[in-house]
């Protein structure tokens, strides 16, 4: 099988990295919420383009973060640095994340400020 | 929801939640009968009785994080709306089975969506659980379990863009054929 060689080639080069703390890590909120808006297209996306852009990144499913205005949602933790949660990320906001936020540090429109403690904590 | 395929999603990411070890889609599509039949079983944790009662209340959820849960009552709804009928099964430690019958003679009966491509995104999401999906016209059935699919793959990760996109071709493929 052509494909199961190409993509292993590629693959074993990624899986060797063992440091998560030196990868990027970003979230995508997949509750009912997340889904209605999109979210698996975010996802899809994200985990495509980085992959395309060469970018060593981790990214995995969480539940509701309680921002069920502003899904699809993401949180994304840079190495050595505090998580920062994006709403409404569609196809382009996620282009733009990785570009910007991702890529270069730089912030971008969209922020959830992070006092996001739940009413119940309070 | 905009089509079967994300509710298919939404359903069994709960199931993923309650820590089902394998999931059982089934998906019946009649046109003799006009219904769309969307059964969900999972092994995981399972409901006690009152808060089965409770699951398909939106002002209830078994997350701590909010207070509202929607996925099966906008489920529910959705049925509803199209006249077909709706069945909750679970019980504690055994698991959960969760029964769509949509009228597809009817108007407000959801557009199927795509069912490979939602199945695809659950098994390479979550490549740990057992997946199985099942689909069944009035001429036949077309079955696929994320164990033979690993079989074929040998250990090429499922999350990888090209494999996703084989797997989603070829399971449409075989729903295709049937009739």
């Amino acid at each position: 099988m052509r494909l199961k060689e190409e993509v292993q080639g590629r693959i074993s080069l990624r899986e060797k990295s063992d440091r998560p703390e030196q990868l990027v890590q970003v979230k995508v909120a997949m509750a009912t919420c997340g889904i209605a808006s999109g979210a698996k297209q975010t996802m899809e996306f994200l985990i495509d383009e980085l992959e395309k852009r060469n970018i060593e990144a981790v990214v995995t499913q969480t539940g509701c973060m309680g921002y069920c205005y502003a899904e699809p949602t993401i949180e994304v933790t840079l190495p050595g640095q505090e998580p920062v949660v994006f709403g409404e990320v569609d196809v382009r906001k996620a282009d733009e994340i990785i570009e910007k936020y991702i890529k270069t540090g730089e912030f971008v429109d969209g922020i959830i400020p992070q006092n996001y403690e739940t009413i119940d904590n309070q | 929801m905009k089509n079967m395929a994300m509710h298919m999603l939404d359903i069994a990411e709960n199931a993923v939640r309650a820590g089902a070890t394998h999931i059982r889609i089934r998906l019946e599509s009649s046109q003799k009968h006009q219904t769309y039949v969307m059964l969900i079983q999972d092994d995981g944790a399972g409901m006690d009785k009152e808060t089965l009662e409770k699951a398909t209340d939106p002002y209830f959820s078994s997350r701590k994080t909010r207070k509202i849960g929607l996925g099966l009552p906008l489920l529910k709804q959705n049925v509803t709306l199209t006249g077909g009928e709706f069945r909750l099964e679970s019980e504690p430690g055994k698991g959960t089975k969760v029964e769509a019958v949509f009228r597809q003679d009817h108007l407000d009966c959801l557009p199927e969506g795509d069912i490979a491509d939602a199945f695809v995104f659950l098994l390479s999401s979550h490549p740990e659980r057992q997946w199985t999906l099942a689909y069944q016209k009035d001429g036949g059935c077309y079955e696929v379990s994320s164990q033979e699919i690993k079989e074929v793959l040998g250990g090429t990760p499922l999350h990888i863009s090209e494999v996703r996109k084989f797997l989603t071709e070829m399971i449409n493929e075989n729903i295709k054929t049937l009739t």
